[in-house]
């Protein structure tokens, strides 16, 4: 299944299909304005019936010096900081701007910049992340865990806050199912074959020993990734063991964010929800994107064919011109047909303005990216698991074959991603080698 | 062979006359078992209760005994041994930990062993309980046996129940490891692949693996291995290429509790409830 990662962006783009579910980030506004505004009904946001709410405490280490827009937010929750400041109320505080003008500092003041360490606090943060899920009416509750950054503490720390969680989960009687997060940073899995990295065996042991639990929500802190897609072949490897690990072995389920469309690749191995947007931010999770202001972004073209983008202003004319406009613009969404019949007519971009290369115009990029996407999650989910094992070897092996035929035309990196086809063939096929 | 280093009627007396002492039934590195009858608790109650009485003889292993007394303490499981009451006793103006258990009448299922194979049915019955022990352990106290063997598995008289016992190299999850790092403890041979690997954060699926191996060698009447521990880190032998006659389901089920990666292992409750179906139809 594929779900928004909707972070704050409630609206989906005009054109966009009814998505199957989406997860809302904690650091997409303050805690109480995020429960006003469900309180308030999310039928504007038909898919938002179907909602999950990650929690991410994975973002504690963050710098209030240089991330301070998404630490007030942050802050406003108590399994990150506890602070003295009211919880907002329209009546008195005026607009959310206001509170947060007003309290900044304080919110400020109380962030910690690292999880909470004692049993006392972390029940006391957990409980309150589990309530405030249910408040929300998420389908499912997401315990919060801390950022892995050393392998070599076994798992300790995430697996003391695992419990609390658990027995909280137990006291509450909750009848939802619960997952554990699992957050990764890229240090931990890169240099490290995922096959052999007793860290991966360590952490699905943790989650499939524990009968609470229905699965794991998996996230990796891409620290030193730089493009749109994961190019690292230990994280994608230890991102497949781990859903094979937790499904085919322990029958949980894995829902996973934060890595664009190879989350349609990991349900070859099992994954059952995976979440994604068009923007850069919701495809990749790296700290220091919340510490950066982020430029206008251009519009690309999401090509299932070559599991990437394509640049518009150059790159997909001079592509088409050559023979490639099929495999690239195949299949098609409700947005893309007019394009695909203006490079055939030789109009583009005139006779189609909503493609046309320029900052911040992303209405038609954006619902063909989530149309895309979603129509090959729902493909993938009508097989059952050796078929859509074999339907990503081949979708694979043929978008890997693209970005090298696509590489003599000295299409643009990064505006084109052709850079990560061949790795995430690599890693999948490894996995299947090795597992299947 | 350890020697006993005590004198059964000193301990006697060093106990008040609390406990009488029959005969001595083990021995080994950690110390020395008596059967015993307890005839009054420590606050002067009157009772008979026949007890195992261990008495340590390693002071340096203090610091793990107090941990597994102290985590038995208030645990009551049908498939685990009680613990009746612990202290400290002195002998020869040294110092003494000793722990009085229920007494199982039944035998230890390694000396069981040694009189051939056990039939299917009472494997899957042992299975069934040691399975309840150890998810009892895991999923209240977080706590993996680390140990578990033949020789840490009573069966009472009659084959009616499987009780597990010693938990003197337990790993609770909350406290921090005694065990040093790259250092495992346990008996090899029945060592999963990451308790070999001596890795730090083990869950009761270690102890389903062991139990795997355990459970093959109560059906063949002799180690799948002959004990040996590199055999094991690819997983157990299959068990239907050790004993062709054995039903397919327990077969089965066995070979899925020693898969090399944990998470492919079932739970130990699933382990007890499938356990149980099968002792009923075998």
């Amino acid at each position: 299944m594929f779900y928004h990662n909707t972070k704050f962006r409630f609206a989906l783009a005009e054109g966009s299909p009814p998505l199957q579910g989406g997860i809302i980030a904690a650091s997409a506004m303050p805690g109480d304005q995020l429960v006003r505004r469900v309180r308030a009904g999310f039928r504007q946001y038909p898919y938002l019936q179907h909602r999950l709410f990650d929690p991410q405490l994975y973002l504690s280490g963050l710098d209030k010096h240089i991330a301070g827009k998404t630490v007030v937010n942050l802050a406003t929750q108590p399994w990150f900081a506890s602070s003295e400041v009211p919880a907002y109320d329209s009546a008195e505080h005026g607009s959310i701007k206001n509170y947060k003008e007003k309290y900044a500092d304080a919110l400020l003041q109380s962030w910690r910049g690292k999880p909470f360490e004692t049993a006392d606090t972390i029940q006391t943060g957990v409980r309150a992340c589990i309530q405030y899920q249910l408040e929300l009416g998420c389908e499912g509750i997401i315990l919060p865990s801390p950022l892995t950054t050393v392998a070599s503490r076994s798992y300790e720390e995430e697996t003391r806050w695992l419990d609390i969680g658990v027995s909280v989960v137990r006291e509450l009687r909750l009848s939802l199912p619960v997952y554990a997060t699992v957050a990764l940073s890229d240090g931990v899995l890169r240099g490290v074959n995922a096959l052999k990295n007793p860290l991966i065996a360590t952490i699905t042991d943790q989650i499939a020993s524990r009968d609470e639990l229905a699965g794991a929500y998996v996230v990796v802190e891409q620290t030193t990734e730089s493009g749109y897609a994961c190019n690292s072949k230990d994280v994608l490897l230890a991102l497949l063991v781990i859903s094979d690990d937790l499904s085919r072995g322990a029958g949980r389920r894995v829902i996973v964010n934060y890595i664009g469309t190879f989350g349609a690749v990991m349900s070859g191995a099992g994954t059952a929800i995976w979440a994604s947007g068009y923007y850069r931010s919701q495809r990749r999770l790296r700290l220091t994107d919340y510490e950066e202001t982020m430029g206008l972004a251009q519009p690309r073209l999401f090509s299932l064919g070559l599991v990437g983008d394509v640049g518009l202003e150059e790159d997909l004319p001079v592509a088409f011109a050559k023979g490639f406009g099929a495999r690239l613009l195949k299949p098609t969404s409700d947005q893309s047909v007019p394009l695909l019949q203006a490079l055939a007519a030789g109009t583009y971009p005139l006779s189609t303005p909503q493609w046309a290369y320029r900052s911040n115009n992303l209405t038609a990029a954006t619902a063909h990216y989530l149309s895309i996407n979603d129509r090959i999650a729902n493909s993938l989910d009508t097989f059952e698991l050796a078929r859509r094992r074999d339907f990503v070897l081949r979708w694979l092996r043929n978008a890997a074959s693209l970005a090298e035929q696509l590489s003599d035309l000295k299409m643009r990196p990064p505006i084109t991603d052709s850079g990560h086809q061949s790795v995430w063939l690599s890693a999948f096929t490894d996995w299947v080698e090795a597992r299947c | 062979m350890p020697t006993n280093p005590f004198n059964q009627s000193e301990i006697q007396a060093a106990l008040g006359g609390r406990f009488g002492l029959d005969c001595e039934i083990g021995i080994g590195g950690q110390g020395v078992v008596y059967k015993a009858e307890r005839r009054r608790t420590p606050n002067g109650q009157l009772t008979q209760d026949d007890v195992a009485l261990k008495v340590h003889s390693d002071p340096g292993q203090d610091e793990r005994i107090e941990r597994e007394l102290r985590v038995m303490e208030g645990m009551r499981h049908p498939n685990l041994a009680n613990l009746l009451e612990h202290g400290v006793l002195t002998l020869a103006n040294c110092a003494y930990r000793y722990a009085a258990w229920e007494f199982i009448r039944g035998e230890a299922l390694d000396r069981r062993i040694t009189q051939g194979p056990i039939p299917q049915r009472v494997v899957c019955a042992i299975g069934r309980d040691v399975a309840r022990a150890i998810d009892h352990l895991w999923t209240n106290e977080r706590i993996v046996h680390r140990d578990v063997n033949p020789k840490n598995i009573m069966v009472r008289i009659g084959d009616r129940e499987a009780v597990l016992i010693d938990l003197g190299i337990a790993k609770h999850l909350t406290q921090t490891p005694i065990t040093a790092p790259m250092i495992t403890w346990g008996t090899a041979g029945y060592f999963s692949p990451e308790q070999a690997r001596a890795e730090q954060n083990l869950t009761a699926a270690s102890d389903v693996f062991s139990l795997a191996i355990t459970l093959q060698e109560a059906l063949l009447g002799r180690h799948p291995t002959g004990r040996n521990q590199n055999a094991l880190l690819g997983g157990g032998p299959a068990t239907s290429g050790l004993m062709p006659t054995a039903a397919a389901a327990l077969a089965s089920l066995i070979d899925s509790m020693y898969a090399v990666r944990a998470a492919f292992r079932p739970t130990a409750r699933n382990v007890a409830e499938e356990f149980a179906q099968l002792a009923l139809i075998l």
